[in-house]
């Protein structure tokens, strides 16, 4: 489904991503742990091409993004990735100036050119199925954070992409929201919902996790089943950063 | 009675006239053995009254005149200068002692002032294009033009050309400038049919624009010098001394070497002329500014109605430049960007004064209009003009705008699938254009009070209509300019409100 080969992004001087690998299966769940500031985010920045990289290659599906080629603006290569991958941040990233409703119809209004009462249906669906059904008509700042990071994923879902993926997506919530949100994405993996989730919760990863990737200073230096990679990190460097947030609330994360 | 090329108004007259009052005719201890004759006048105006020569020395045949009357008064002529306009209020305030600068013998000024003789005899001169051969004569006016529409006809603001012209032809559109050199100019690109100007203008400049003289002249009338009322003796001194000057042929000579003599000149030394203030008697002696004032209420109503449509006909223009100027600049190419941000540049650098005049004059003439549509150059150059100059300051506001809503809009608007423009249409500018609401709001009564600057190519909006009412009737001073300002601010102060209610909403939802 996605395949990364290699790919390596500059930020000046600095190596963000040194050669990444990747490959995640259709209807697989992908975690991507490892230390702040160690490519992760931009890892997946890239996969969306919200970032351009220099070198390596992106395949998702019979899509390919080469360096610098999806530097152009508009091209239909990056529409059509775009619609296959879906994106949700860890700031939310809600529009304030649209209700609820109108924030996950947008998608399917504007980017997938439907009707407005079909965007507006496929939106109560959704955010039915995310348990917001009674706070259509509300404005993003009327919600709670685990509330509006719902919202957003629902708004994700709601272009239908193959792949979904997370941005530390309850780094900004307090435990109980976190809660709400991981439960949601634990709904969308026993669906079939193919996905990479960066994350510090580890307890949600180790159970919802098809795969582990522990990623550090652009490389990523360990993966594997979760049990195995959690239980026997093999790699020196992910043995550290494991040891070091086994102090941590497991389930959420930082 | 004055002429100039583009007259600044607004704040050039106050520094210059305030400083009259406090400096000129204060006393200097020790600096002059002759007493001072303060006297007021309007350089602006230009040749040949009052002007610089190419030494930068003040001539002019008003010039030559008071100094020589001064002269034989034992006293020392000083100049102070001031806009015509404004002239007769520096002398009621005590800023000069009397104003010598054109100004004709009417009634309506003697009710405010006292006169000496007069000193120079004009005439009416009606000057027309060249190429227009159907306007042969003064009756031609009161028929119907060939060719549709009503006869346009410059004259300077609250003079006697001006005044004649509307009692005398109502039938014709009197176009009322500031300056005449605008009015031949007019001429010259065919938004105007004639001209009505008194002598020394005629003289000056018919023989440099394509106009020819429409019959013979008419309304012969007299320049007189003006003082407060109080100051008979001053003005005995002086009567008495332009008597000899007229008398020994020192006005005459004068008046030849500025080409300014005319036979009717010779009727200066008859008593009847010389005795023409006693037989002008103020009409309505006893009318209040008030009376006066409510009269002139349907006009002001009429110019406010004009300073709402310029406002509102203007604005929605400045935003929609602005947004589009703004979005180029942040979104466009490059050479765009740069292009853009000059024209910003250029237009927040230069006044809307001389934006407006260059659009009017030069711009709009090159345009070629049709002729029915001759009547609204001047306002759709207007409306160009502010809306132009504002979408420069809309063009900055949007910038702001758009660059403080969060990146993240952007990206969960493109990861959503959404094309730039899309993520732009639908998600950064309606967010942006909430947040520019307060300022956009306060540069719309920025805007409606500039719309006073477009009297300057004859729109007759508020701020114009006032000051015809003001010169035509002075003693209606205070309750027109209370009437006007109340008129002002009963149209800008709901938009103060607004503005206040849009930032609290505002502040209300960043919370």
């Amino acid at each position: 489904m996605i395949e990364v080969q290699e790919l390596v992004k500059h930020h000046g001087a600095h190596r963000v991503l040194d050669g990444v690998s990747l490959a995640v299966a259709r209807g697989d769940v992908a975690a991507v742990i490892g230390p702040s500031g160690g490519g992760k985010s931009t890892l997946l920045r890239c996969i969306n091409a919200l970032e351009p990289f220099e070198s390596g290659r992106i395949a998702v599906g019979d899509i390919v993004l080469e360096p610098d080629r999806h530097r152009r603006a508009d091209s239909a290569t990056l529409l059509a990735l775009r619609r296959r991958v879906g994106m949700v941040f860890q700031q939310f990233n809600l529009f304030p100036h649209l209700t609820v409703l109108d924030n996950v119809a947008i998608g399917p209004r504007y980017a997938l050119g439907h009707a407005q009462d079909q965007a507006e249906s496929t939106a109560r669906e959704l955010l039915g199925r995310v348990g917001l059904a009674d706070k259509l008509r509300a404005r993003p700042e009327q919600l709670s954070g685990g509330q509006q990071q719902r919202v957003a994923i629902a708004r994700a879902l709601a272009v239908a992409p193959d792949v979904l993926l997370f941005d530390e997506p309850t780094s900004a919530l307090d435990p109980r929201m976190a809660a709400e949100v991981l439960a949601v994405i634990d709904d969308l993996a026993r669906g079939g919902q193919t996905m990479i989730v960066v994350t510090h919760a580890m307890a949600f990863a180790r159970r919802v996790a098809s795969a582990v990737h522990v990623m550090e200073a652009g490389r990523i230096v360990e993966s594997g089943p979760p049990d195995r990679v959690f239980a026997a990190p093999a790699s020196p460097l992910s043995r550290s950063f494991l040891a070091q947030i086994e102090d941590e609330d497991p389930e959420t994360g930082g | 009675m004055r002429f100039s090329a583009g007259r600044a108004r607004r704040a050039e007259w106050r520094p210059s006239c305030l400083a009259a009052l406090l400096l000129a005719c204060a006393p200097v201890a020790g600096f002059a053995d002759a007493p001072l004759l303060c006297w007021g006048g309007d350089e602006e105006g230009g040749a040949p009254y009052i002007f610089r020569d190419a030494s930068g020395r003040l001539v002019g045949f008003e010039v030559e005149l008071v100094d020589s009357l001064a002269t034989a008064m034992g006293r020392t002529a000083r100049f102070q200068q001031c806009q015509w306009d404004e002239l007769l209020k520096l002398l009621a305030t005590g800023g000069v002692d009397l104003v010598v600068n054109g100004y004709e013998l009417t009634t309506e000024r003697l009710a405010t002032n006292i006169a000496t003789i007069p000193y120079f005899a004009y005439e009416l001169h009606l000057l027309a294009s060249r190429d227009n051969a159907q306007l042969a004569s003064w009756e031609v006016l009161a028929s119907p033009r060939p060719g549709g529409g009503r006869w346009r006809v410059g004259v300077l603001t609250a003079t006697v050309a001006d005044e004649y012209l509307t009692h005398a032809f109502p039938e014709v559109e009197v176009v009322r400038y500031d300056g005449t050199v605008q009015a031949f100019r007019d001429i010259e690109s065919g938004r105007l049919d004639a001209t009505l100007t008194d002598t020394p203008a005629a003289l000056i400049y018919a023989p440099q624009f394509p106009v020819r003289q429409v019959g013979a002249p008419r309304q012969r009338g007299y320049y007189v010098m003006y003082l407060r009322p109080g100051e008979e003796r001053l003005r005995d001194a002086l009567d008495a001394a332009l008597r000899r000057a007229i008398a020994d042929g020192t006005l005459g000579r004068v008046l030849q070497r500025y080409s300014l003599w005319s036979e009717a000149q010779a009727t200066l030394a008859t008593p009847e002329v010389q005795n023409l203030r006693e037989t002008l008697r103020p009409r309505e002696p006893g009318a209040s500014g008030w009376r006066i004032a409510r009269h002139g209420l349907p006009l002001l109503l009429r110019a406010a109605g004009m300073t709402v449509l310029l406002s509102l006909v203007s604005m929605p223009l400045a935003i929609a430049i602005g947004l589009v100027v703004a979005l180029g600049r942040l979104y466009g190419p490059r050479p765009l960007g740069v292009v853009l941000a000059a024209y910003v540049e250029l237009l927040r650098g230069t006044p809307l004064l001389l934006q407006l005049l260059f659009l009017y004059y030069g711009v709009l003439p090159l345009l070629g209009l049709p002729d029915a549509m001759r009547g609204m150059a001047a306002f759709a150059a207007a409306v160009a003009g502010l809306a132009i100059n504002y979408s420069a300051y809309e063009a900055e506001i949007y910038r702001a705008g758009l660059l403080a809503i969060p990146a993240g809009q952007t990206e969960a608007a493109l990861a959503l699938g959404l094309g730039r423009a899309q993520a732009l249409r639908r998600v950064v500018v309606p967010q942006a254009v909430r947040l520019v609401v307060p300022p956009v709001t306060n540069d719309f009564i920025n805007l409606f009070k500039d719309t006073s600057i477009c009297s300057v190519i004859t729109v007759v909006e508020l701020s114009k209509q006032y000051n015809i009412l003001v010169n035509n009737t002075p003693r209606a001073f205070a309750a027109l300019a209370l009437l006007t300002s109340v008129l002002y601010l009963g149209m800008s102060y709901p938009l103060s409100v607004l503005t206040r209610r849009l930032e609290r909403h505002r502040t209300i939802l960043r919370a």
